[in-house]
């Protein structure tokens, strides 16, 4: 490996403002330069998004043929700890977008790539995150020293008014977020990394008419700076998974006459990468119309799905029939019920539900984490584990998990289990999220600090720069 | 169809970005300060705790019994003072809520409001209406974001402590312009509650006359970085990223004595007030970007009258500002 000779120095676009800008702590854009001015593989722009200003784009020119890898190599000074992974644009740059930043924070970076087997590194320069936009609420971290923290970033949503999606890490600091302009959306369920590595993508739960103004499903760019309603998915709601192929499953109402009265069913519908629309499953094919309506929404009431790559599988769960789906994607056939008045598996005492109004899920083989609302007069939502046993026909109890003291959480909620053998608990109408062990003790606590924000549906990833993501 | 939405434009130019109101920064090594204002005339000034008022807020919030179970009447159309004694037009509440506290007592939401250390995590139902033109609504029109969840459903002494809150614009917890208890009894009983000037009582007991003055050069442009306060006027620890909003006010004829007794109405007795809204967050600020009603700059404090600053947190329940001091004219 060979690393540049310490002759780059970081400086402002504008070096008459350097001296201003370090003064005024404004996030510092800036070029890393040789200190020739002469073209130089180690000349970077570095590019703080006024949008987002935690995000910083590093651009440069490697100034060799043929890279075989480019990246970013940047943590807080003195580390190199993370890397972020570069693409080449059109005019023949290399650009990385750097995420995971904490804001007003300083940080050191570098540019490197390999070439012929060869990896060259040029010198550090820093940067200096933005600060938060002041409408974002606090969030107070508690540690509650339960085990380790486990390393990660957290993909959710504040439900409010306007709903802000936010990344935090996982000591409870904001690494990312989206501010709405006027005519915002009422509310976002979901936040997911595309697999284009350079966006998110946004659920809207609903428009609030089922009508009219169905929910969109939104991309925006890294930085913020680019944001558009993906073509043909504009009326789902609560969820929606992303294939690695980039094709977008929706949930989406079905309406129909039923004796006269207007009812929605939910099915799952792929937004194709060519932006044909093709139904994959459909409710009404499996449940007859309970004859009990859920105003405004679909009397099964879909509110979560996921996609299975091994198995090639949607999971889909239906609240208000208190039952979860397992539906083969080629087929549309429906592989299991768990839940509800037709369950293929008989769960733990006789009881057709977990319990009631569930919510979020994780598949895991042959097992499932849920998010269980639960009965509002019990007043105890929980996360239940299963173990599904195909040649018994049983659900088996392998864990479960409730607040202290207990909640009900009315609406959404989420559960992952993480690597770590942890698992991230989202109290969502609580603006609470949690990581607790295996004997359910709190490792750590975030709370919105203030009334009024909840939280919605959260992605956990341990990098930024995985996709997809794994849940 | 896809409809693309405007994309941001690009700012690179620091002028733009100081425009912007990008504020003034607090981590810095350097010594932005430059010593002692008055000495130096630079005037860059950096408050400390010493600067900070003291503040006791007491509410007290009234309880009022209605029918359980039943999508009650919530009636403003006697409201004609806002909690602070302010006058208002009912039709101009633009947003009711009701909170739930499941495990909270009166006594404690009233502690939780006045410290803002209320938490989402406290509340176990919280629904909203928007309200403009109307003076009533039915506790059944609330709604969690737009989604009906039958709230009446739930209206029982033992799903908590019920707080209905009318406010000034639709930020949650912001705007709070009077609030009341709700105590859900078995029927029959009241299937209406009139919230009136007297639904809650708050009490301040202020000292602004005893703080440490600011000391700042007159007819300077002035800077202010509070990034050292740690304590806000409660006594509680101070939470910069509360503050949203910066102001000055001059009053001619007043003292600091006479502001601390008029501590809820200093926006309506200045004789000259310039705000800006840190919609970037941060914790200093250029206060030449402050603007009167009229859009002027403030252009730097004068040596009569007395002058004020104020950093404030407009989105917490307790109006009263995190921070406020005098300024000391210094030529």
């Amino acid at each position: 490996m060979r690393t540049a000779d310490p002759r780059t120095v970081l400086r402002s676009l504008f070096a008459a403002c350097t001296l201003a800008l370090s003064l005024t702590g404004c996030p510092t854009n800036g070029v890393i330069v040789a200190d020739d001015d002469t073209a130089d593989p180690c000349d970077a722009e570095v590019t703080v998004s006024p949008v987002v200003g935690t995000v910083v784009t590093v651009r440069w020119t490697p100034g060799v043929d043929e890279v075989d890898d480019a990246w970013v190599e940047y943590g807080v000074p003195g580390t190199l700890d993370r890397t972020a992974p570069a693409q080449e644009t059109d005019d023949g740059q290399f650009e990385a977008v750097v995420l995971g930043l904490r804001a007003s924070t300083d940080y050191a970076l570098r540019t490197a790539v390999t070439a012929g087997g060869e990896t060259t590194t040029c010198d550090v320069g820093t940067v200096t995150t933005g600060p938060l936009p002041a409408s974002m609420p606090g969030f107070a971290w508690h540690a509650a020293g339960a085990g380790d923290i486990t390393p990660g970033y957290m993909l959710t949503s504040l439900v409010a008014t306007p709903p802000m999606p936010v990344i935090l890490d996982t000591e409870g600091h904001v690494v990312w977020w989206y501010e709405f302009d006027e005519g915002h959306p009422s509310a976002m369920s979901r936040l997911i990394p595309s697999v284009d590595g350079r966006s998110f993508i946004l659920q809207e739960p609903s428009g609030g008419d089922q009508f009219e103004d169905p929910g969109d499903v939104l991309r925006v760019s890294y930085d913020g700076m680019g944001t558009e309603v993906i073509a043909g998915a504009e009326s789902g709601h609560h969820d929606m998974a992303e294939l690695p192929d980039g094709t977008l499953a929706i949930i989406e109402e079905d309406w129909r006459d039923v004796e006269g009265e207007q009812v929605a069913a939910d099915r799952i519908v792929e937004v194709q990468p060519d932006g044909s629309l093709v139904e994959i499953w459909n409710a009404w094919d499996h449940e007859a119309y309970t004859g009990v309506a859920d105003e405004g929404f679909s009397f099964t009431h879909a509110n979560a799905i996921d996609h299975v790559e091994a198995e090639d599988a949607y999971h889909v769960s239906l609240r208000n029939l208190h039952t979860i789906y397992k539906i083969d994607r080629a087929s549309g056939d429906v592989l299991w019920k768990l839940g509800g008045e037709d369950s293929s598996f008989t769960l733990p005492g006789g009881d057709t539900g977990f319990s009631y109004y569930q919510h979020q899920f994780q598949p895991m083989g042959d097992e499932i984490l849920i998010f269980d609302n639960g009965d509002p007069a019990v007043y105890d939502s929980r996360v239940v584990h299963y173990r599904l046993d195909p040649f018994t026909d049983e659900a088996e109890l392998l864990w479960e998990h409730h607040s202290d003291p207990p909640v009900y959480n009315y609406g959404l909620g989420d559960v992952t289990r993480l690597d770590s053998g942890n698992t991230l608990v989202t109290w969502s109408v609580f603006g609470r999220l949690e990581e607790v062990n295996p004997g359910g003790e709190p490792v750590w606590r975030i709370n919105v600090d203030e009334i009024g924000a909840g939280i919605a549906y959260t992605t956990f990833l341990e990098s930024l720069y995985v996709t997809p993501p794994p849940y | 169809m896809s409809r693309l939405l405007p994309t941001r434009l690009l700012l690179l130019s620091i002028p733009a970005l100081l425009l912007l109101g990008c504020p003034t920064g607090d981590d810095d090594d350097d010594d932005t300060t430059g010593g002692d204002p008055c000495e130096t005339g630079t005037g860059d000034l950096a408050v400390v705790d010493d600067n900070n008022y003291d503040f006791v807020g007491t509410l007290d919030i009234s309880t009022e019994e209605v029918q359980e179970l039943t999508s009650i009447t919530i009636d403003w159309s006697g409201l004609t003072l806002d909690m602070q004694g302010h006058p208002v037009d009912p039709t101009e509440i633009d947003m009711v809520s009701a909170v739930v506290f499941r495990y909270l007592s009166e006594e404690e939401i009233e502690e939780g409001l006045s410290t803002n250390t209320l938490e989402q995590a406290d509340v176990a139902l919280y629904v909203f209406a928007e309200t403009a033109g109307l003076t009533s609504i039915e506790l059944g029109e609330l709604t969690l974001f737009g989604t009906d969840i039958d709230v009446e459903t739930y209206f029982e002494a033992s799903y908590g402590t019920w707080l209905i809150t009318l406010a000034k614009g639709t930020t949650p917890g912001a705007g709070t312009v009077m609030p009341v208890f709700l105590q859900p009894v078995v029927a029959p009983a009241e299937t209406t509650v009139y919230v009136t000037n007297d639904s809650t009582l708050l009490t301040v007991d202020a000292n602004l006359a005893g703080v440490t003055s600011l000391p700042a050069p007159v007819d300077t442009p002035l800077t202010v970085d509070w990034g050292d306060l740690t304590t806000d006027g409660q006594g509680n620890e101070f939470q910069a990223g509360d503050v949203d909003q910066v102001m000055v006010g001059y009053y001619s004829t007043l003292t600091a004595t006479d502001l601390e007794e008029q501590l809820l109405d200093l926006e309506y007795i200045y004789d000259g007030m310039w705000v800006y809204d840190l919609e970037e967050g941060g914790s200093s600020l250029d206060l030449s970007q402050l603007t009167d009603d009229g859009g002027a700059s403030f252009g730097g404090i004068t040596d009569d009258g007395t002058w004020i600053l104020a950093l404030r947190c407009t989105a917490c329940p307790n109006p009263a500002p995190p921070f406020l001091t005098t300024f000391a004219p210094c030529e």
